[in-house]
């Protein structure tokens, strides 16, 4: 994969407004092709994402989601790696966070949190260890090991929510000791904690990239292995260890779902945040600074969609319509002659 | 015996899903389309096949339909990767979302009318089904299998022994240069993606109609994805791929014996429904001999 394929410069002037009209209404067309009232629904869309404290908890927290698995997608992809295993690796660490916190049980602690969080990071990294270790040693192609490592990891997690830690009612485990969470904040409960890790990632993506000697590396990596193998930046272990980094953003993410929203390991419990975290870094031309951008864009359309499906009585997949029709047009309408 | 027997029939039935998208996604690799999206044709030939048989319980209007879905995702993905030259991988991955969410709400909305089907009838070989062993295994499939071998001898000729065949590789190798000794490429890749988008959708079709038996949002559960691995596993051959799709199928029909197994009973059975991926995962690494087509996935500009 070309890298600077997918980073379009922005064009200037009245073309991105043109490009972002289009974009954008294109997308409204579909959503009423679908059955979505996109004339009278803007109050409840308004309701439903930012107008309430509790449905801004929401989309703060899916924000916070998208932000770290969009960091998944976007670092290694700067190194040349293609990570379609954002999704797998979120599932890692959801289920690592599950395992500590109900091993050690009841009664539970801010410290099995932290500890659950950590976990979750490393296990989101050692799964994206296993493709990015298929790849540099048997020459693996990574867009399909990252696929299949998806399906192992959802395997693994209906392992432990109908083997291990069955719930009597739903598909998922029992729920995780309630003192182990975060300090809470009132109405908004531990969502300003999941806010606090995207930001402190964004932060961090932000600096590693642009700012950094190693930053270069992964750059230099992702636009030519060959001269930065020539100019002795190490691309293997530079690519080894971008791909850990975005697999323990993903783990992260995973954490950040099972403690501050299902506390529990849901079967379902990803709802394709990987891919749209893939959108989301597309969105964004793979810039680490925008990262926040793209994920409050994306999750007010996935919270958003829930509401606006829930009023026009359809369902909430429909976001995910919304998202991918929404990039894959960002892509189409990507100026050819820029980017020769 | 009866246990291995009843798998191997199982095993053979089950890959056929994969064993066509595999084989659409060879001719458009050849010819230099990588379709990531493959997944999601499958869903849109799953979805069109469902719901056509919902309506009007026929097995021929159902594929038929399921081929006119997959003829739809032609049109988006062609647009996509060919006039607009997107970044494919990506490209593929985001279609692949689209189709799920697409399929998904309209399943939702249409709920009622997409529900159950019945098995493919299998096909009657008369005396020829009690030959011990290979009777059951080889004599008593549905009419997909024996429809699937056709199309892997099909593609193969076609790939292999015509004139087409060698414009669509040489698309897929050096286009610039069969663009200039006065191969339409373009023409080529869009046909070509056809020829795959037709033969993954009336895998999702089959997939529906003869093995799931019922749709369900993202019924293909990386069928489409495993498709993309047997491609490589079969080294972008017909016959590899035909070869490669039965040693899935047997990877893939462990779990539903894994009760009458004794090494696979109880909590190992998870093992077993995540071993074909597994299994995947470990081939390609083991086997990895295969040589892409040098164009594939790449831009192709004049």
């Amino acid at each position: 994969m070309a890298v600077s394929d997918l980073m379009t410069r922005p064009s200037r002037g009245l073309t991105v407004v043109l490009r972002v009209v289009f974009v954008v209404g294109a997308t409204l067309f579909v959503l009423f092709l679908l059955g979505i009232n996109i004339f009278t629904s803007f109050p409840s869309f308004w309701r439903g994402t930012l107008g309430n404290p509790y449905s801004l908890a929401i989309t703060l927290t899916v924000m916070a989601v998208i932000t770290l698995t969009a960091a998944a997608a976007l670092i290694p992809f700067r190194a040349g790696f293609v990570n379609l295993g954002g999704e797998g690796q979120l599932v890692a660490g959801a289920t690592g966070a599950t395992v500590v916190a109900l091993t050690i049980g009841e009664p539970g602690s801010v410290w099995v949190a932290i500890v659950c969080v950590v976990v979750a990071m490393v296990a989101g990294a050692l799964w994206a260890g296993i493709a990015s270790f298929l790849y540099e040693r048997f020459g693996a192609n990574e867009v399909i090991s990252t696929l299949m490592l998806n399906f192992v990891a959802f395997t693994v997690a209906e392992y432990f929510t109908s083997t291990v830690w069955p719930d009597k009612v739903a598909p998922q485990t029992i729920s995780i000791p309630d003192a182990t969470n975060f300090p809470l904040f009132g109405k908004f409960g531990s969502t300003p904690w999941a806010v606090l890790f995207a930001v402190i990632v964004w932060g961090l993506a932000w600096w590693l990239i642009q700012r950094t000697n190693f930053g270069f590396r992964i750059k230099a990596t992702g636009e030519s292995p060959m001269a930065s193998l020539r100019f002795g930046y190490a691309p293997v272990r530079t690519r080894v260890i971008s791909v850990f980094l975005g697999g323990a953003a993903a783990g992260l993410a995973g954490a950040v779902l099972i403690l501050v929203v299902n506390r529990a390991l849901v079967l379902d419990i990803s709802q394709s945040y990987g891919y749209v975290g893939i959108a989301a870094a597309l969105l964004i031309a793979l810039r680490p600074a925008l990262l926040p951008l793209g994920a409050i864009a994306f999750a007010m359309i996935s919270v958003g969609g829930n509401t606006l499906a829930a009023v026009s009585k359809v369902s909430p997949t429909v976001s995910l319509v919304a998202v991918s029709v929404c990039v894959l047009l960002l892509l189409a309408t990507r100026s050819r002659r820029g980017s020769s | 015996m009866a246990l291995i027997v009843t798998l191997l029939a199982a095993s053979l039935a089950l890959c056929m899903p994969v064993l066509l998208a595999a084989l659409g996604e060879l001719v458009n690799e050849r010819s230099g389309v990588l379709n990531v999206g493959l997944e999601g044709v499958m869903l849109f030939g799953a979805f069109g096949a469902a719901f056509t048989y919902q309506l009007w319980g026929n097995f021929a209007l159902a594929f038929g339909f399921g081929l006119l879905a997959g003829l739809c995702a032609w049109a988006i993905l062609g647009a996509l990767y060919l006039w607009r030259q997107t970044e494919q991988i990506v490209t593929g991955l985001l279609f692949n979302l689209f189709a799920f969410g697409l399929t998904a709400t309209l399943f939702t909305r249409f709920e009622g009318d997409v529900g159950q089907v019945r098995a493919l009838p299998k096909v009657s070989f008369g005396p020829l089904t009690d030959i011990p062993i290979l009777g059951p295994i080889l004599f008593n499939q549905n009419i997909v299998v024996y429809a699937a071998i056709i199309i892997v001898v099909g593609v193969s000729l076609l790939l292999n022994r015509t004139w087409f065949g060698l414009r669509i590789k040489a698309a897929g190798e050096i286009p610039l240069v069969a663009y200039e000794n006065g191969v339409p490429v373009m023409r080529l890749r869009w046909i070509a993606l056809g020829i795959g988008c037709v033969l993954a959708s009336l895998g999702g079709a089959a997939l529906v109609l003869a093995e799931s038996g019922i749709f369900l949002p993202g019924v293909t559960s990386g069928a489409g994805f495993i498709a993309l691995a047997m491609v490589v596993l079969g080294r972008f051959s017909a016959y590899g791929i035909l070869l490669a799709s039965i040693f899935f199928g047997v990877a893939a029909s462990l779990q539903f014996y894994s009760e009458q197994l004794p090494f696979a009973s109880g909590g190992a059975r998870y093992f077993w429904v995540a071993f074909p991926y597994i299994a995947t995962l470990v081939a390609l690494a083991v086997w990895r001999k295969a040589r892409y087509p040098a164009a594939m996935g790449k831009e192709f500009k004049v």
